[in-house]
């Protein structure tokens, strides 16, 4: 009896002591996960060239834009089409601006906001990071569920049963865009498809990353496609043209006053 | 002395197109511009012309040099208007500018504007008289002063802010002014002040500030200036609202600003021009209270814009105005656009005085790279 109870005590002692390690050993999986997808997603001091095309039906509007990203902020110059050239936008802090070259001027705007009318917003392409906003965990979802997902086809389906699927929820009190985030990942945990959702559940937008391949020696998609709508023939599609990493962005580039400087050089 | 001005911005723009012509210089250039087409139509209120229909087109030519940190900006326009049988050519534009990270120098003619209202932009101490209903086609595509100023760029903390002096000169020297601004940026609130200076005239002073509130898609602003020693004060308050849409497809953002003149000339058109001769007031200029409402919508499909401006005194004038754009190409869009003056007087739209109402449809082809 004795010894059935020692053996039972040695038994739970050992699970005790696994039990941490395995949960450490979890959650700092998924954490390097999360921060491999905000790395992926936008880069710390660095400058994009980037065409931006917006497909509604059949007719293809192109931008192409020059991007600098510092930390959670972004300034975009808008280089063609001529008649929007030298726009200027700023995400800083939350706040957002258009900085018109035709009237000198600066609007405030929100960053829900959708950016030269596509569907990527101010929000999207610099501010949502996983891992300051949001709790993640892991997600399990049958072959039913993600058929019954927007937009999912076959490769989907297979990439999810390869690959891992984070559910991320925003942090109490956290202002984000989007409260909830479903990331997929491939087998080599590159995130492939976001979905973005309200508190609610409703489904706001889907992302896709595409084309990975490397941009100026970096692993990045080189292509990004949103869809805002469930109508298949509109979206907007995102093709990075360059890249330059590292660079020290002067912090006045993301502020209000520095907007005119920026529409016509720099 | 205008155009001794012009005659050396010309002389500007030929040194810099000579500079990037040089076998050793590595400076880039780039020319873009704009054609115009407008068929505008107006209703008189008169027997004798009824209907008046203007031909009428703008050519804009745009040349951005590049060496470095030193830029040109030139824009040439030619307006051609049937009812005047007359082209204007104006150097709408033509400033060089050298910045860096910390400075920036301009030298030339551009729009130095100031202000966050739409309507309305009191604290603009530069651009007094702006409207874009002035009676004279060459005043109507006119644009900015002549300048020079310098900005020094800087940060305390999380606070950034802007140091600006300008100087704007004239024939008589007497005439010149200068202007020293201060701009700062923090977080979600922003506010600039100014003080304008001319020999032998009191200073003015003015401001702006804009906030935005961080759970609602909502930003007020306001804008004030005053004379040193006089009882006139114009201000602004405003109130701007850019839900979030899921509906629409498309941004919309709607506006709501309250302006108030106290110098308003008595609300006589006489009186105003005693002060200012052979000149026409523009809104806001001849009563106490105005307001304003405007909506715009902004797809790519289609690019809305609605403003309706009315005074809130006895006389209760007011003017709507309309924009709708549709995109046809990347490079050219298909506007239609009015006028509808309403009310009692219309004195104070003097480029609506004695209209019904004017619309106008416009072709635009974009050019260059």
């Amino acid at each position: 009896m004795t010894r059935k109870k020692s053996v039972l005590c040695l038994l739970m002692i050992f699970s005790l002591w696994n039990l941490p390690v395995v949960t450490r050993g979890k959650t700092s999986n998924i954490t390097s996960l999360v921060k491999h997808i905000d790395s992926i997603m936008m880069e710390d001091n660095a400058q994009y060239k980037l065409r931006m095309t917006v497909t509604r039906g059949k007719k293809n509007t192109e931008y192409e834009l020059t991007l600098w990203t510092k930390g959670r902020n972004f300034v975009g110059r808008t280089e063609k089409p001529v008649a929007q050239k030298g726009q200027v936008f700023l995400l800083s802090n939350n706040n957002c601006w258009i900085y018109y070259p035709s009237i000198n001027k600066t609007i405030k705007t929100s960053q829900n906001q959708r950016l030269l009318g596509g569907d990527f917003s101010f929000a999207d392409l610099a501010t949502i990071n996983l891992l300051e906003d949001y709790d993640p965990s892991f997600l399990d979802l049958s072959v039913d569920e993600i058929t019954n997902l927007a937009f999912a086809d076959e490769q989907l389906i297979q990439m999810a049963q390869k690959g891992k699927i984070l559910q991320c929820l925003a942090k109490e009190g956290r202002m984000v865009p989007y409260p909830k985030v479903n990331v997929f990942l491939d087998q080599s945990g590159n995130p492939v498809r976001f979905d973005f959702f309200t508190i609610s559940g409703h489904l706001l937008g889907v992302l896709l990353y595409e084309d990975y391949g490397e941009l100026r020696g970096k692993v990045k998609p080189l292509t990004m496609i949103m869809r805002t709508s469930l109508n298949t023939e509109n979206y907007t599609t995102v093709t990075y043209q360059s890249a330059k990493y590292d660079l020290s962005i002067p912090p006045i580039y993301f502020t209000e006053t520095y907007m005119r400087n920026l529409s016509i050089g720099r | 002395m205008w155009s001794y001005k012009r005659l050396l911005l010309y002389i500007l723009m030929i040194i810099n197109l000579l500079l990037v012509s040089w076998e050793y210089c590595e400076a880039s250039y780039q020319e873009y511009g704009q054609l115009s087409l407008s068929v505008k139509e107006s209703e008189y209120l008169q027997d004798t012309i009824v209907h008046q229909f203007d031909n009428s087109a703008l050519l804009e030519y745009n040349l951005k040099i590049n060496e470095g940190d030193i830029i040109g900006c030139f824009k040439l326009n030619a307006y051609y208007s049937q009812n005047y049988d007359e082209i204007f050519f104006n150097l709408a534009r033509g400033y060089v500018v050298y910045q860096n990270d910390y400075f920036s120098f301009e030298l030339g003619k551009n729009r130095v504007m100031n202000g966050v209202g739409y309507a309305w932009n009191p604290s603009d101490i530069i651009n007094l008289k702006k409207s874009p209903l002035y009676r004279e086609e060459e005043k109507r595509i006119d644009e900015g002063v002549y300048y020079t100023s310098l900005s020094y760029y800087g940060f305390l903390n999380d606070l950034a802010y802007e140091v600006r002096g300008i100087i704007l000169p004239e024939e008589d020297s007497l005439k010149s002014s200068g202007v020293f601004s201060t701009k700062i940026s923090w977080q979600s609130l922003e506010a600039s002040f100014l003080t304008g200076l001319k020999k032998d005239e009191p200073p003015v002073y003015a401001g702006s500030g804009r906030f935005s509130l961080n759970r609602l898609p909502l930003t007020i602003y306001g804008e004030f200036r005053n004379y040193e020693m006089k009882d006139d004060w114009k201000y602004l308050l405003g109130l701007q609202y850019n839900p979030s849409s899921t509906v629409f497809g498309g941004n919309l953002q709607t506006q709501i600003e309250y302006f108030r003149n106290e110098n308003s000339y008595r609300h006589r058109v006489a009186e105003y021009g005693e002060y200012f001769p052979g000149e026409t007031p523009v809104l806001g200029e001849l009563y106490k209270n105005y307001a304003y409402a405007g909506l715009t919508y902004y797809s790519l499909d289609l690019i809305t814009s609605f403003g309706m401006i009315k005074n809130l005194d006895e006389d209760g004038s007011g003017i709507i105005n309309y924009l709708l754009t549709y995109p046809l190409t990347n490079e050219s869009t298909i506007s239609l656009g009015g006028y509808v003056p309403f009310g009692r007087d219309a004195s104070e739209f003097p480029y609506l005085i004695n209209k019904e109402y004017e619309i106008y449809i416009t072709l635009s082809v974009s050019f260059g790279d």
